[in-house]
């Protein structure tokens, strides 16, 4: 039986080891094909503007091939791309749903860095199986099997009056017990992520990494066997322990996440991505109508810009259409900029709520410190988001003074685009976040392992 | 009543009941003797339908217990060595259980509190829930479920051990009583004194085989107590 | 007798501390979970109202412009709320919000609400369907694991059987007396429910609601149904009350946690879908592919030589007709035709993704159930994609519209401005949900492997009983 569950515990880590490092793949595939696609598409555009530049070809058309608006926008454009998570493999985390590349483009903000990956709906609701669900969700179900009769079972075959009466004390025997059952489990769970670490892990830090996932598994486990003591020791049936744990575990990992977040929702609502779909385009609409003026102003802000009159030349010849355009996304950008943060904002507070409450439920403060770890958490998605918008205005910026100039581009200026690289944190950036969720979660495991062992003393007294 | 035709049962090699022949009337009280596995809870088990037997015949007034389960069953009733009963129960609400299960009637209250009374239960004890009763009260209430059944035949098993000796006296003045009124009854017990109180007859059983049958009135307490140590012993 | 037997059950159950704390939590649970759920969905439908009349209002109130200018402006199409998705959300969290409609191209459903949540939201979503597809189980298991092994381990059963209680009747007055209990938890819900769903869709609801709310409940009563006759019978089958317990959690946990991620994990290998950047990837080649390679010119030369055939003329400007609207009219045709047939192969993927996990409900009739409930809900991909359809199709038909006057009234030459005449021309978008009989067609699969489960449970519930040991 004990064997029988370890076996299965260690088949469920294998499978869920399987299933990440595919979606891991997954992500890794696309990502060399994106770098692919951008340096082909890049080599025939240098070939293109070659030919121009040497008269082999013609410049005409609907857009000039070498115009800043045909490169930034379509021909030219280049990837942001964040590498996969050094531990991505293990824990899918927020993977599955935030984006880990953009295709730029000279618009706004809001229409480039839009970008989803496309999934089936329905495989999201189910969520990932990965390691991360396997330690945090089915590891503590496994404990509970393996230990909940740990003192009741000895009682209802009669043969705990037997072992107490023999010179063992009763905290070695549980101790003994709990550990040896515990140990195989923890043991498995620590073999399958150290061997994935190594395996598949990539990128910055991963010893140090998978160091701190063995540390949060040996926590985490001794939270769950400190619970099972407890548990013995109220002297109940075997029955009674069963449901007893079940709840527990029922309650920390769906009740007490889903209650908070239901409490979230209610207290800090996120106001509705239909009401900004529409002030974006009130806004965009508004700007629209505006164009030519807003360009007119844009170059009397920047003088610089306007394209050199001919000495002797008639007076500048109305603005372009593709002036226009431009000035009119950076209007939008701007004019969206409020709606954007306002958005962001709420998003924030709800989740600082969360952050603060979740102390509450050792599965999420597992959860959260694993993501972490692995790279799949909130902040490096944040992080990510934040330089690529950051890249898009420094995009926006290169070219926009091109295409208001109307000045063309060389086929040597190929090679110098503006290119994104992408700023892994540091670990101690990550270990500062996780710092707080490590030390309540130590808190916490020590807190069970007294309470059992305080408990087992009062078992005895009731012996 | 009560008949058992070479009635036998066999766990693998092992047989537990060889070639039972007994026969207890209306009014009868027939106590089975014998050390533990020699064969009487086997032989009650039978009766009850609760094992099939190798060969022969159960029959319970008339009736062949394996062709006719539920009949049989209607017509007796069954104590075990404790009288288990629902913890979250009361007394009445036990009773009421049993009794409406037993007999597919519903009975009123009163009715229900007259069986118990009957059966010598205080009757501030009924409404009480059932972990708070000892075992001669849970016993009790297994003879009101005999009673509100109307058994006529009463199957016993070991009903009186571990009750002390004014409560088992009580317990088999109720036997009598009932076995007065007509109801056969088949008791398995370990205690000799008990059975020649209120048996009728004694049977005593050794490995599966009932090898004496006499009755309480032609003998004796240390006689009887001689036969059963004679029969142990070889 | 099964009256009386059901009778006891409940009594007992109502004394059971155990029972009261489960069913109290689970009421309690149900009712926040009915309260969140209204109130999101009375949210986001009346955004959904307002954004809708916005968008139009936005495209009426456009002003003077090139159609075809008005045609990349485009509308909005946003997903409207069933009233039964207070009950159960479905896909919707991981389904964009709206799609943009406009012109050459059929865009994504943008905006998935899951992507906004906090970080506690994929740890479960605390919805009414959750609640009755995972925490109900819970409750019935709770109630039915000691049903006959407790009896056992009591001696209560030998006492029962000693009267001439057949087994059958104790179980069916058994099953009734559990069925009873937990009616004692879900009828008031489903009152509440029933009153929310009423007051939810007092101003006019998508569909008819109540087909589909009996058609959910009916799934819900085949899937309780199925669990109460699992818990007597492993109840009957096993020698301990404890073995009995330890066997139903494992079940319990194989349907409702493992198997929703394990089916969707190997309908992900089996029947791979492209990513996002695959798919847009495939369109892009695909429309390059359709325009004659990747000489958009050729294709252009050949059909205006081919309209001036049909014209029998020989210069644009003698055309009767306008060749820019021409040219956007074969546009739209080709690009309809390389999204027709990726968003098809796409879909159509997704929609096997699913039938396989329906199919993978014979093993946890978890999976079966929640297709079942989010089917009848409307908020399944198949009534998703339904709504996409549609929404394709209103895009076809006003850029048609648009593309027809271009052809016939703009010319060759000089600008061509419309107004507010030629855009209240094209009707608002109006979508019918589909209706119950269509969910229960999609949704067969489901409502089959539920109804077989029910059966089997049934049976073995039947079996366990008549070979009912004593010890």
């Amino acid at each position: 039986m004990a064997l029988a569950c370890l076996g299965l515990f260690l088949a469920l880590l294998l499978y869920a080891l399987a299933s990440g490092t595919f979606q891991q793949q997954r992500q890794q595939q696309t990502l060399a094909a994106t770098a692919q696609e951008e340096t082909e598409r890049l080599a025939k555009l240098k070939a293109q503007l070659l030919r121009i530049e040497s008269g082999k070809a013609s410049a005409a058309g609907f857009l000039d091939p070498r115009s800043g608006t045909a490169i930034g926008n379509t021909s030219g454009v280049r990837y942001i791309t964040m590498p996969p998570a050094p531990l991505g493999t293990l824990s899918v985390g927020l993977g599955d749903l935030h984006p880990y590349f953009y295709k730029l483009s000279l618009r706004s903000k809001s229409f480039t860095l839009n970008n989803e990956e496309l999934e089936n709906p329905l495989n999201l609701l189910s969520g990932p199986f990965d390691l991360a669900f396997g330690i945090v969700i089915l590891f503590p179900l496994f404990l509970i099997a393996l230990n909940y009769n740990l003192l009741s079972a000895e009682r209802e075959q009669g043969t705990l009056a037997l072992i107490l009466s023999q010179p063992i004390s009763l905290k070695a025997l549980v101790t003994g017990k709990v550990l040896v059952r515990g140990g195989a489990l923890v043991v498995a769970a620590v073999a399958v992520t150290l061997a994935g670490g190594l395996l598949f892990g990539a990128g910055a830090a991963v010893f140090p990494r998978l160091l701190a996932w063995t540390a949060i598994i040996l926590l985490y486990g001794l939270f769950w066997m400190g619970l099972c003591v407890w548990v013995n020791a109220w002297g109940r049936s075997s029955a009674t322990n069963a449901i007893a744990l079940s709840a527990f575990w029922l309650g920390f990992c769906l009740i007490i996440p889903s209650a908070l977040n239901i409490a979230a929702s209610a207290l800090y609502p996120i106001p509705s991505r239909v009401e900004m779909i529409q002030s974006l385009r009130t806004a965009g609409k508004e700007a629209q109508e505006q164009g030519s003026r807003l360009l007119s102003r844009y170059l009397e802000d920047h003088p610089e810009f306007a394209p050199a009159p001919a000495p002797g030349a008639p007076p500048a010849p109305a603005p372009d259409f593709g002036s226009i355009t431009y000035a009119v996304q950076m209007e939008v950008d701007k004019r969206t900029e409020p709606v954007l943060a306002r958005f962001e904002q709420a998003i924030a507070q709800q989740q600082a709520f969360v952050d603060r409450l979740r102390y509450l439920s050792p599965a999420v403060l597992a959860q959260g410190a694993l993501n972490e770890f692995s790279g799949t958490g909130l902040a490096r998605y944040r992080g990510f988001q934040l330089q690529a918008e950051r890249f898009h205005r420094t995009w926006q910026q290169y070219f926009f003074p091109k295409i208001f100039q109307k000045a063309k581009l060389t086929s040597g200026e190929i090679d110098t685009l503006p290119r994104f690289r992408y700023q892994e944190e540091s670990l101690e950036a990550v270990v500062a976040r996780s710092a707080p969720l490590l030390a309540v979660l130590t808190l916490l495991s020590l807190l069970a392992g007294g309470l059992s062992l305080a408990s087992l003393r009062k078992f005895k007294r009731s012996l | 009543m009560l008949q058992a035709l070479n009635l036998s049962k066999a766990y693998g090699n092992q047989v537990a009941l060889d070639s039972l022949n007994l026969s207890i009337a209306a009014g009868e009280i027939f106590c089975l003797l014998g050390a533990n596995g020699a064969g009487k809870t086997t032989t009650i088990n039978l009766f009850l339908n609760f094992t099939a037997p190798t060969s022969g015949q159960a029959l319970v007034d008339g009736l062949d217990v394996i062709q006719h389960p539920l009949e049989s069953k209607r017509r007796l009733a069954y104590i075990p060595e404790t009288v288990m009963l629902y913890r979250n129960l009361s007394g009445l609400e036990n009773l009421d259980y049993f009794a409406s299960l037993g007999t597919q009637q519903k009975y009123t209250r009163s009715q229900l509190e007259t069986f118990l009374q009957r059966a010598g239960l205080a009757p501030d004890a009924a409404t009480k829930r059932i972990g708070a009763y000892s075992k001669g009260m849970r016993q009790k209430v297994g003879i009101a479920i005999a009673i509100a059944k109307q058994a006529k035949v009463l199957l016993l098993d070991e009903p009186t051990s571990g009750l002390d000796p004014a409560a088992s006296n009580e317990f088999s003045e109720l036997l009598t009583q009932l076995s007065r009124e007509g109801v056969a009854v088949l008791m398995a017990t370990h205690d000799l004194f008990r059975a020649k109180e209120c048996g009728t007859r004694v049977g005593i059983m050794k490995r599966g085989r009932l090898v004496q049958t006499m009755a309480t009135s032609e003998i004796g307490h240390t006689e009887l107590e001689g036969i059963y140590l004679e029969h142990m012993r070889n | 007798m099964i009256r009386t037997i059901a009778k006891k059950e409940v009594v007992e159950a109502l004394r059971d501390g155990r029972f009261r704390w489960a069913a109290g939590l689970v009421g309690v649970l149900l009712l926040i979970a009915l309260a969140a759920g209204t109130r999101q969905f009375l949210d986001l439908r009346a955004q959904h109202e307002a954004a809708k009349t916005e968008t139009r209002a936005h495209w009426l109130q456009q002003g003077k412009k090139n159609p075809h200018s008005a045609a990349h402006y485009g509308v909005y199409a946003f997903k409207p709320k069933t009233a039964l998705s207070l009950l159960d959300q479905g896909v919707d969290p991981y389904t964009g919000v709206a799609a943009w409609l406009e012109a050459h191209k059929q865009n994504d459903f943008r905006y998935k609400p899951a992507q906004d949540a906090n970080t506690l939201a994929r740890f479960g979503n605390l919805s009414g369907a959750i609640i009755l597809q995972a925490l109900i189980p819970l409750v019935i298991i709770l109630l039915g694991f000691s049903a006959f092994a407790g009896e056992r381990e009591q001696g209560t059963l030998r006492q029962l059987l000693s009267l001439g209680v057949p087994p059958t009747q104790l179980a069916w007055g058994k099953a009734l007396g559990v069925g009873v209990s937990l009616a004692m938890i879900a009828v008031p819900a489903a009152l509440l429910g029933s009153a929310a769903l009423v007051f939810a869709g007092s101003n006019g609801d998508y569909g008819a609601a109540w087909p589909r709310f009996a058609g959910m409940a009916a799934s819900y009563v085949l899937y309780f149904v199925t669990f109460i006759a699992l818990s007597l019978a492993v109840s009957a089958w096993m020698k301990t009350a404890r073995g009995a317990l330890v066997l139903l959690l494992g079940f319990w946990v194989v349907n409702a946690l493992l198997s929703p991620r394990v089916a969707a994990s190997l309908s992900q290998r089996a029947i791979p879908a492209p990513g996002a950047f695959q798919f847009a990837r495939n369109i892009e080649l695909d429309l390059a592919r359709h325009s004659d390679g990747h000489d958009a010119g050729k294709h252009t030369a050949k059909l205006l030589a081919g309209t001036l055939q049909k014209y029998q003329v020989t210069k644009v400007e003698d055309l009767p007709v306008s060749f820019v609207g021409i040219r956007l009219q074969d546009g739209e045709a080709q690009g309809n035709q390389a999204y027709d047939a990726r968003y098809g192969e796409l879909w159509n993927q997704y929609e096997r993704q699913g039938r396989l996990q329906e199919a993978l409900g014979v093993v946890a009739p978890f999976l079966a159930i929640r297709s079942a409930s989010m089917g009848f809900a409307g908020t399944d991909f198949s009534q998703h994609r339904h709504f996409a359809a549609a929404a394709e199709q209103y895009r076809r038909y006003f850029i048609d519209v648009i593309n027809q006057d271009i052809i016939q009234r703009a010319g060759n030459q000089g600008v061509y401005l419309r107004g507010q005449d030629l855009w209240s021309q094209i009707r608002d978008f109006e979508y019918e949900l589909p209706g119950a009989g269509w969910v229960a067609q999609q949704r067969a699969l489901s409502l089959a492997v539920l109804a077989g489960w029910t059966l089997a449970s049934l049976g073995l519930l039947l079996l366990a009983t008549r070979r009912l040991r004593l010890e």
